[in-house]
């Protein structure tokens, strides 16, 4: 899997991560390199005893959406104005 | 230094606590091996008085009382600074205390400082640490080995007694390999990480860096218990420590038949078979087993610990942590904030995860290696049906020289044999099977929460080895 540079702006921009014009070519280069070795698992084969159930399985919570109380939320929070959580000037 | 011999020269006043605090930081500073970011000298002294007064007094003394020890720089130490070997966390202050650390200090250890260790634990030489490289104590020309690097160090030179570091695909025992201590990695939840510094959740584990495998257990004793702030924490049985030193007849040994195509220093090779055949002699029973996966295992921990830690890392946003470089929004203060205080290693695996994580990959690469892990964990829980020990070096080579790897990919190889325990959550150990030119380790890797058995095996190969 070769990774170009679109492909890593998009990717810096989702990590939020500038990544300089002298530096991408080094990145793009050793991203592929690891992608592609990490590419294996596609035909690693999976054992059939896998399918059972073997009580090594990653239980997860589902995700489901609720409902939410607005005004509830809010005056949990230290301060607030208009319906805006105010937070410290960082800017 | 090993721990019972130092308490009894303590307890019978061959030096004092002061005296040996003292040295231990007069030596950290003439040997110059960077295997410190900060030292509490100050603190240390104070309380090492504390200590000969009590000796003096003729008072009980605790399991650790008096012992000079370190703490990886990425386990919180309260008021203390924090770095995890980053520039993003350089004036960054420890609120609380690990869980670890509290465990430690009420048994009296004195804490003489925090060690270098590659940036946010990512590395396998300590190159990638903001503070500089940490040298091996064999050789100054190269490296010691990661991400625990200064701990391992630190003990190799007898800087401290041992120390604490963390293991999340072999941190602890390739550089204990590459320095010449041993480095324990118990089995996943035997020890709280509340107050680790998190790079991939499921995988970190804090593990100990020491001068022999009873010290090891001394320390695991005290530092594994159930923390109800650790919600991965075990309340599993404690281990007995006479029970390590029963003898190991009854147990069948493993070794991989397959870590043979993997490219391995010629030392390592002829190091191992000889410890090999030492315990053949032995009449310790050591089968072949099919290990085909490690190759699979380190694709799987590179998938699933940059995952984790590009998830981890998102707070790391210049807000909550890190410099405050001016801005014209937020989304440019992010940018920037992380842009400068993260390092080449720690950008790409961040970029490694985000590209494993997104919408059009997820399934193809980090819920196929999740898949890909059970099966793993599956294939060691067959294994163990029928050995209780498999072993093997601890790294391909031993420590190289100073940038002389510059592909990550060839330096993730140097945690070839040390990752599946990870991936598995097991414990495993190493233990140096030679010193001379270069150390060499010997990896024990044991079934889940078998962590006694680990230490049983390891406390009689060294035993043997050393005879």
């Amino acid at each position: 899997m070769k990774i170009d540079d679109k492909g890593l702006k998009n990717l810096s921009k989702l990590s939020k991560l500038e990544i300089g014009r002298a530096e991408s070519r080094k990145f793009i280069s050793q991203l592929g390199n690891i992608f592609d070795y990490v590419e294996k698992i596609q035909n690693y084969q999976l054992s059939e005893d896998l399918k059972s159930d073997d009580g090594l399985s990653l239980e997860t919570r589902r995700d489901i959406v609720l409902e939410s109380n607005k005004d509830n939320l809010i005056s949990q929070f230290s301060d607030s104005d208009n319906n805006f959580l105010k937070v410290k000037k960082v800017l | 230094m090993n721990i019972n011999s130092t308490l009894n020269d303590l307890r019978a006043k061959v030096f004092s606590c002061e005296e040996l605090v003292e040295k231990s930081i007069k030596s950290i500073k003439k040997d110059k091996l960077n295997d410190f970011i900060s030292i509490f000298e100050d603190d240390a002294i104070n309380f090492a008085k504390d200590v000969d007064r009590k000796i003096e007094n003729g008072e009980k003394l605790r399991k650790l009382e008096g012992l000079p020890i370190s703490i990886k720089d990425n386990i919180l130490v309260n008021g203390k600074l924090l770095t995890a070997g980053s520039k993003m966390l350089e004036n960054y202050i420890a609120p609380y205390d690990a869980t670890v650390v509290t465990d430690l200090l009420n048994e009296g250890a004195i804490i003489i400082g925090k060690n270098n260790m590659d940036e946010f634990a990512m590395g396998s030489s300590n190159e990638t640490s903001f503070f500089g490289p940490v040298l091996n104590p064999y050789d100054k020309n190269r490296v010691s080995g990661g991400s625990s690097g200064g701990g391992a160090c630190a003990v190799s030179s007898d800087h401290a007694v041992f120390s604490l570091g963390s293991d999340t695909g072999g941190s602890v025992r390739q550089p204990a390999s590459f320095c010449g201590v041993c480095g324990f990695k118990p089995s996943y939840g035997r020890i709280s990480r509340y107050g680790l510094v998190s790079l991939a959740s499921s995988l970190d584990q804090i593990g100990t860096l020491t001068d022999c495998v009873e010290d090891s257990a001394i320390v695991f004793d005290i530092i594994s218990h159930n923390d109800k702030k650790d919600s991965t924490s075990l309340n599993a049985k404690k281990i007995n420590l006479s029970t390590i030193k029963k003898d190991i007849k009854d147990f069948t040994l493993a070794i991989p038949k397959d870590f043979y195509k993997y490219s391995i220093d010629s030392d390592v090779y002829e190091n191992f078979d000889k410890a090999i055949s030492m315990l053949r002699k032995m009449h310790i029973k050591i089968e072949e087993i099919d290990m085909s996966f490690s190759d699979d295992a380190l694709a799987v921990y590179y998938i699933l610990q940059s995952a984790e830690a590009s998830s981890n890392l998102a707070r790391y946003d210049g807000l909550r942590f890190g410099n405050n470089e001016r801005a014209k929004d937020l989304e440019e203060l992010y940018i920037k904030n992380r842009s400068k205080g993260f390092g080449d290693e720690v950008k790409r695996r961040i970029l490694v995860g985000t590209y494993v994580l997104s919408s059009g990959y997820k399934d193809a690469y980090y819920k196929r290696a999740l898949d890909v892990q059970r099966d793993i964990k599956l294939r060691f829980k067959k294994i163990f049906s029928s050995i209780d020990g498999i072993l093997m070096p601890t790294s391909p080579g031993h420590a190289f020289k100073l940038k002389s790897i510059t592909d990550p990919l060839t330096m993730y190889f140097s945690d070839i044999f040390t990752v599946s325990a990870n991936i598995a959550g097991l414990p495993a150990i190493t233990i140096p099977i030679a010193k001379e030119p270069l150390p060499i380790g010997l990896q024990i890797m044991g079934d889940y929460l078998k962590d006694e058995n680990v230490l049983r095996i390891a406390y009689n190969i060294e035993k043997i080895i050393s005879a």
